[in-house]
C-alpha cells in the first residue's frame, strides 16, 4: 500500500491548551480524505502543521517516506504539499493570472541577474510559466477572469481562485480547507466535481476539510472525526453517520440544549 | 532569430530620446542652479525607485536608505580622490586605498556593491521583524553609520567631513543612470522575483505556502535597493563635492519616504511623479519666502512657508489618497487614449 503522508501522533499546546494532541493519519495515494469536526476542534491546526506553518510539539510527518516534521513552509511546496486557506488569503491587489503565476514560478529556470536584465531565458520561461498558468485557469473556470484584479472576483471564484494558485504548485497532496464555505448548493456541487477531475487530471491526493456534509459524504473515500483535538472516529462516510461518539458529538449537544 | 523591435521598445527609446534633447538643451541655456534641482530630481529619482523596491513592492518598511546612500559616497569618495590630495587629507589612509584612484563608473559600482554588502549584513538579523519594528531597526542601522563614519576619522575625517570630492556628476550621468536603474528595477518587478516580492507584501503567509521563501526574497529586495542607494548617494556626493555625516541623516531619509509616499510607494512611475513634484516644489515656494509679487498682490515675507506647504500637502495626501498619486499603477502609454485588453504572447 502507498501511503503519501503518515502522521503519527502529532501533538500541540497553544499556551498550555492541547489544541491537537496525539493526531495520526496515513493517506493513500489518490485518495480523497475528509477532516471533520466542531469548530475549534483542531482542524486548520492539523493543516497548519502539515505545512510547516506552525511547529508540533511533539509527533512525526512523513511525507512521500521523508520526515518534514517542522520543516519551512516553502520547502514543504516545495516538496509538493499544497493549500487552501479557510479564509481566504488570495493576493488580492494583483491580477488572477499573477496569482497563479506565483504558485506556478516554483518551477522557474532563471535566475536573479537573468531576470533583473530581462534577458532571453527569463522571458522565453515566462512565456512558458505563463502558459502554464492559463491552462490552469481555463481548467478552474476562470479564463475570464485572467486579467482582473484577484480582491475583485465574486467569493465562489476567489475560493476556485486558491485552489488553482495551489495547483500551480503541481502538488502531489492538496490540502483543502473548507472549500465549499460560503458556497451555495449549486456552487458546491460544482467544486465537488471539480475536486473528482482534479484529482483524475493531475493524480493528487486530497486531504479536506469540510462543514457541508453533504460534500463531505458524497466526495470522501474515508472521513476522520476531530472534537476538541483528538480524534474520536475515522472510516467510511457510512461507518462516520451510524458511529454514536460522531452522532452524540455532533447532534447530542443539540438535543440537550433544545 | 532576431526579433523585431516591439511598439514598447521603440517608444522606449523615442522616450529616451527626447529626454536627451531636452538634457542637451537644458544643459546649454540653464544656469548653473537650476542645473543642479535638475540633477537632483535624477538622483531622487534613483532613490525613491529603488527605496520603493523595499518599502512599496516587498512591504519591507525601511528607514535605513540614508544609510546606504552614505556608504556609497563615502565608498565613491574614497576611491576617486586624487592620491595627493588623499596624502594632505586622509594621511592615515591605509596605503592600498591611498594610492588608489578609480574612474567614475568603476567607482559607482564599487559604491553600490558595498552599500549592497551592507543591506546584506544588516538584512540577517533586521529583516525577520516586521512592520513598525522593522522600521525602527533600520533605524538603528542609521545611527550606527553615522557612529562609525563619525569616528572612523582616518577613513572619513570624522565630522568635519571630506571635501574636494571630484565634481564628475553631470546630467548626462545622473539621468543615465536614472532610465538605467528604472529599467532594471521595471524588470525585476515583472519578473518572478518581483512578483514574489509582491506576494510577500498582499499576504505573506500564502506566499509561504506556495513555495516563495520568504528570508531570501526580501534579502534580495532590500540588497537591491541598497545597491542603487549607494550609487544615488555617490552621485550625490560626486555632485556636492562635499560629504558629511550629518548629510545622511533622517532628515534625508525622511525626504526620500516622504517622496515616495506622495508619488506612490508600489510604483516605479510613482518614484518619478513624487521627485519631479517634491523637488521643484520647494524651489519654487522658497521663491515667495522672501515676500515679493505675485499677480500684483503684495506678499509679506514668510519664512517656513515652503515647509508648511509641503507638511501640509504631505497630510492631504494621507488623508485623501494614502496610496499615493500613482498607487500601485504605472505609466503605460494606454493611459491616453482607447483602453486596451491586457494581450500578451
Amino acid at each position: 500500500m502507498a501511503n503519501v503522508l503518515i502522521v503519527k501522533n502529532l501533538s500541540i499546546q497553544f499556551r498550555g491548551l492541547a489544541a491537537v494532541s496525539g493526531y495520526a493519519l496515513s493517506l493513500e495515494k489518490g485518495a480523497i480524505f475528509g477532516l471533520i469536526g466542531t469548530n475549534g476542534a483542531g482542524k486548520t491546526t492539523v493543516f497548519n502543521m502539515l505545512t510547516g506553518a506552525l511547529v508540533p510539539d511533539s509527533g512525526t510527518i512523513a511525507f512521500e517516506g521523508k520526515d518534514i516534521t517542522g520543516h519551512r513552509p516553502d520547502r514543504i511546496a516545495k516538496r509538493g504539499i499544497a493549500r487552501t486557506f479557510q479564509n481566504l488569503r488570495l493576493f488580492s491587489g494583483i491580477s488572477v493570472l499573477d496569482n497563479v503565476l506565483v504558485g506556478a514560478q516554483l518551477y522557474k529556470h532563471y535566475g536573479y541577474f537573468q531576470g533583473i536584465l530581462g534577458l532571453p531565458a527569463a522571458r522565453k520561461d515566462e512565456a512558458a510559466l505563463r502558459e502554464k498558468a492559463l491552462e490552469l485557469l481555463e481548467i478552474m473556470g476562470l479564463a475570464d477572469f485572467a486579467s482582473r484584479e484577484a480582491g475583485s472576483l465574486p467569493y465562489g471564484s476567489q475560493r476556485r481562485l486558491e485552489i488553482a494558485r495551489a495547483l500551480a504548485t503541481r502538488p502531489k497532496l492538496l490540502l483543502l480547507d473548507e472549500p465549499a464555505a460560503g458556497m451555495n448548493p449549486k456552487e458546491s456541487l460544482e467544486l465537488m466535481e471539480t475536486i473528482s477531475r482534479i484529482r483524475e487530471r493531475f493524480g493528487v491526493t486530497v486531504l479536506l476539510i469540510e462543514h457541508d456534509m453533504k460534500v463531505v459524504m458524497n466526495l470522501c473515500e474515508r472521513v476522520q472525526v476531530l472534537c476538541y483535538g483528538k480524534i474520536i472516529a475515522e472510516g467510511t462516510p457510512t461507518e462516520i453517520k451510524n458511529d454514536p461518539q460522531v452522532v452524540e458529538a455532533y447532534l447530542g449537544r443539540s438535543v440537550r440544549h433544545a | 532569430m532576431p526579433r523585431k523591435p516591439s511598439a514598447t521598445t521603440l517608444r522606449g527609446i523615442g522616450g529616451v530620446a527626447v529626454l536627451a534633447a531636452a538634457l542637451f538643451v537644458m544643459n546649454l541655456t540653464l544656469p548653473d542652479y537650476y542645473l543642479r534641482i535638475v540633477n537632483l530630481i535624477g538622483i531622487n529619482i534613483i532613490l525613491v525607485a529603488s527605496l520603493n523596491l523595499t518599502n512599496g513592492f516587498t512591504g519591507i518598511f525601511s528607514l535605513g536608505h540614508a544609510g546606504f546612500m552614505a556608504v556609497g559616497a563615502y565608498t565613491s569618495a574614497l576611491l576617486t580622490i586624487a592620491p595627493a590630495q588623499k596624502a594632505l587629507a586622509l594621511p592615515q589612509l591605509p596605503l592600498w586605498l591611498a594610492g588608489i584612484s578609480l574612474p567614475f563608473p568603476a567607482a559607482l559600482v564599487a559604491a553600490g556593491l558595498l552599500a549592497s554588502f551592507a543591506a546584506l549584513l544588516i538584512g540577517f538579523p533586521v529583516l525577520r521583524l516586521r512592520g513598525h519594528y522593522l522600521a525602527v531597526a533600520t533605524m538603528g542601522f542609521l545611527v550606527i553609520i553615522r557612529v562609525v563614519l563619525t569616528n572612523a576619522e582616518s577613513f572619513t575625517r570624522g565630522a568635519r567631513g571630506i571635501s574636494g570630492l571630484p565634481v564628475f556628476t553631470n546630467s548626462w550621468w545622473v539621468f543615465g543612470i536614472a532610465v538605467l536603474t528604472l529599467y532594471l528595477l521595471r524588470k525585476l518587478v515583472t519578473s518572478a522575483y518581483g512578483r514574489g516580492m509582491i506576494a510577500i507584501r498582499e499576504n505573506t503567509v500564502a506566499a509561504e505556502a506556495l513555495g516563495i521563501p520568504i528570508a531570501r526574497y526580501r534579502l534580495i529586495a532590500f540588497c537591491t535597493g541598497a545597491f542603487f542607494a549607494g550609487v544615488g548617494g555617490a552621485l550625490l556626493g560626486h555632485l556636492m563635492s562635499v560629504i558629511s555625516p550629518n548629510f545622511f541623516s533622517y532628515s534625508q531619509t525622511f525626504l526620500l519616504v516622504e517622496i515616495s509616499i506622495i508619488g506612490g510607494c508600489g510604483s516605479l512611475t510613482g518614484a518619478v511623479v513624487g521627485s519631479l513634484i517634491m523637488t521643484l516644489l520647494p524651489e519654487i515656494l522658497r521663491n515667495f519666502e522672501g515676500g515679493g509679487e505675485l499677480f500684483g498682490i503684495a506678499l509679506p515675507p514668510m519664512y517656513g512657508l515652503s515647509q508648511i506647504i509641503l507638511a501640509s500637502l504631505l497630510i492631504v495626501i494621507i488623508i485623501f489618497r494614502p496610496q499615493g498619486i500613482m498607487g500601485t499603477k504605472e505609466f503605460s502609454w494606454s493611459m491616453f487614449g482607447k483602453k486596451r485588453e491586457l494581450k500578451k504572447g
